[in-house]
């Protein structure tokens, strides 16, 4: 036998007896009754406990970004799946399809790290300020994750969560006039508007989160729209998503031939 | 009242579009008739490459994705995918979860090894001698590459890319090349198939629910306050 392996360092969590350890905290004496699921995704996400207030926002961000037409790209896939009588198997497929995808929550992260760049090279928080930086990505081609609403002209989920901020003032800080003045200045050259990939990245950016860990929040708070088309498919068990028509499916490959050896 | 939305007030295609199998009975793969032909004339492997680059192989590229594909079928109980697997059979998980483990843990360790092989797949496609892949390390891997270059000249295949003291991960992507696997997409899928009867195989032969039997320490973890 190999000698004695080097331990694995972990922060995570810990089986004790009679309590369990979560991120530094005891489950039975410090966390229970206390802290909510949300506090609980920060946690796992950032290794951080939010305050209440800070948990607040991250339930106004949940909600706010909810989506669940089945209809939608992602969650169509949960339908599909879950077709078959099983829900977690599709709602674990559709939360593995949107790591790195270029639509569904994993963008919050991109859009974040672009968002810091765009605060980071703007001399203020202005739309005048923010159309050097956004034009110079523009002009290079590069892609502006988190502008940009397809189908329609504005996005509703960027507004309800708007709302619900200026409820408490936090429209006014950094990185949400970050977002504003951007979106301003990508609307004036291009009609770029912000989506909530944005909107949720300048919110978390102003609780103190990083992109990386933006990016797994917006996957875990938006985990709801995932797990209700998956619950509900897998009650239906649909023939009809199991196999379209065949008249539904129009085959554009390559035209019939036949092998050499059939020759 | 109905209520509508962006997704009824824009138009949309009516149909959806296949590109591979033509649907209906009597399937046809990239335009062979798969029932009457293709099963009638050659191997599931051909069909394999068949559906992954729209082409069928030539005999030597057939051969060759045979051999690879064999290498590669071997993945034991100490790498991730397999140690997976295992664990979701020791919970009980139903069989098609244990699969679905595999396939997971399996395309990640593929992903990672095309990833690493980003070079490799650049010189292969353009070969030159200033981006050459670094040389087999060790004895073990110099004895692999020699059992693929006979298992390969025992089907009359010579691939020039294996002249070279290559690793045996690299050997095997350029053995995969050779077979027409050029993309990532394509080499991906090779290394998920080629493992999963092997991976499932070793699930299943650990106990439903055996958790006394499961080393809960191997390898050890140690919980520190943040």
């Amino acid at each position: 036998m190999s000698p004695s392996l080097p331990a694995i360092r972990t922060r995570v969590g810990h089986a004790d007896w009679g309590d369990n350890a979560f991120c530094g905290f005891s489950v039975a004496t410090e966390l229970a009754g206390e802290e909510t699921i949300a506090g609980l995704i920060a946690m796992a996400a950032a290794g951080r406990r939010l305050s209440p207030d800070e948990r607040a926002v991250l339930d106004d961000v949940a909600v706010a970004m909810t989506v669940a037409d089945a209809r939608i790209w992602p969650l169509k896939m949960t339908r599909l799946l879950s077709s078959y009588g099983s829900c977690l198997p599709a709602f674990a497929a559709a939360i593995l399809c949107i790591e790195d995808a270029s639509i569904g929550h994993w963008t919050s992260g991109e859009a974040a790290a672009l968002l810091s760049q765009l605060r980071d090279e703007a001399t203020e928080l202005t739309v005048e300020a923010m159309r050097g930086p956004i034009e110079k990505r523009l002009k290079a081609g590069v892609r502006l994750i988190g502008f940009g609403v397809p189908f329609r002209p504005f996005d509703e989920r960027v507004r309800t969560l708007k709302a619900c901020l200026a409820r408490s003032g936090r429209e006014q800080l950094p990185h949400w006039r970050a977002l504003e003045a951007a979106a301003g200045a990508a609307r004036e050259l291009r009609g770029l508007d912000a989506n909530i990939g944005l909107a949720v990245a300048a919110t978390c950016l102003d609780l103190g989160f990083t992109p990386p860990q933006i990016a797994v929040l917006s996957i875990a708070l938006g985990m709801t729209d995932y797990l209700a088309n998956a619950v509900e498919g897998a009650e239906q068990r649909l023939a009809i998503l199991r196999r379209l028509p065949d008249d539904r499916v129009e085959y554009v490959g390559k035209a019939e031939r036949a092998s050499p050896r059939m020759k | 009242m109905t209520r509508r939305g962006p997704i009824e007030d824009y138009a949309w295609p009516d149909r959806l579009r296949g590109h591979v199998v033509t649907p209906g009975p009597s399937p046809r793969m990239h335009g062979y008739a798969v029932e009457r032909d293709i099963a009638r004339h050659y191997r599931f492997s051909d069909a394999t490459l068949l559906a992954l680059t729209g082409e069928l192989p030539t005999e030597g590229q057939s051969h060759a994705f045979d051999v690879a594909l064999t290498f590669l079928a071997p993945l034991p109980v100490s790498d991730a995918p397999t140690h997976a697997a295992a664990l979701a059979r020791i919970c009980g998980s139903r069989p098609s979860a244990v699969l679905a483990t595999a396939a997971i843990g399996l395309a990640e360790r593929a992903r990672a090894i095309v990833a690493a092989s980003a070079g490799l797949l650049a010189w292969l496609a353009a070969p030159d001698d200033a981006g050459a892949p670094p040389a087999a390390a060790d004895d073990a891997n110099r004895e692999s590459l020699d059992a693929l270059r006979a298992a390969l000249a025992a089907r009359s295949i010579a691939i020039e890319a294996l002249a070279r003291p290559l690793s045996r991960a690299d050997a095997l992507i350029a053995t995969l090349f050779f077979a027409g696997l050029k993309t990532p997409e394509q080499l991906e899928t090779a290394l998920v198939m080629a493992s999963l009867p092997s991976v499932v195989a070793e699930a299943y032969s650990h106990g439903v629910t055996s958790f006394r039997e499961y080393p809960m320490q191997l390898p050890p973890f140690e919980y520190e306050d943040p």
